[in-house]
């Protein structure tokens, strides 16, 4: 079987403390209510919502503890199934919201993105529990 | 597919783990090849039809609805 190329397995680590640290920050910022401008809002939200789907990208490309043919393959399926949510998502979503807002528009990016790991995490781990 | 790695390996005395180290897969892996549950590489299963100096055709045979 091929090999994917992946991030070495010491990556998963930084990735899940980079996580925490912009959900920790962006709970503060929140709860703090603490007086910004528009732009600056604007752009710490930005930044907060880049930094969590880098840290998710780096989890999803971070090599397990043990990678072989067979956690490879579950990869595969495991990204197979997101990019074809995310595709049937990107085209459905804005035929629902012309149905039910009367505006035929797409949520965010961040949004999409966010369900597309889900959809990554959720196949991954139900299918290595199934073959296991 | 059916394989008779669990025969070969208790023929063998070789637990899953040490299977697993030898043909360079986790214990997770031999342990869905045996269940059936997942069906290796033919570079896998020549490295395993290696360690049991048996052929691939001993080691796996295909069933009627492969």
């Amino acid at each position: 079987m091929e090999k994917l190329t992946l991030l070495p397995y010491r990556f998963k680590k930084y990735a899940w403390i980079g996580l925490f640290a912009f959900l920790v920050a962006t709970i503060i910022i929140k709860i703090s209510g603490v007086d910004l401008s528009e732009d600056t809002k604007e752009l710490l939200k930005n930044i907060l919502q880049s930094g969590i789907l880098l840290c998710l990208l780096t989890l999803t490309i971070a090599a397990g503890k043990q990678e072989d043919e067979l956690t490879i393959q579950i990869r595969i399926k495991a990204f197979t199934n997101a990019f074809i949510f995310g595709v049937g998502f990107t085209a459905i979503v804005p035929f629902a919201n012309l149905l039910f807002d009367g505006e035929f528009n797409l949520q965010s990016r961040f949004e999409l993105l966010l369900m597309m790991f889900a959809v990554f995490f959720i196949s991954y781990y139900s299918i290595k529990k199934k073959t296991e | 597919m059916k394989n008779t790695l669990k025969i070969q390996r208790a023929i063998h005395s070789l637990t899953q783990e040490e299977l697993a180290n030898k043909v360079g897969v986790s214990r997770q892996t031999i342990n869905s090849i045996e269940k059936g549950k997942y069906i290796p590489s033919t570079s896998l299963a020549l490295k395993i039809s290696l360690v049991f100096c048996q052929s691939v055709n001993e080691l796996f045979q295909l069933e009627e609805n492969d």
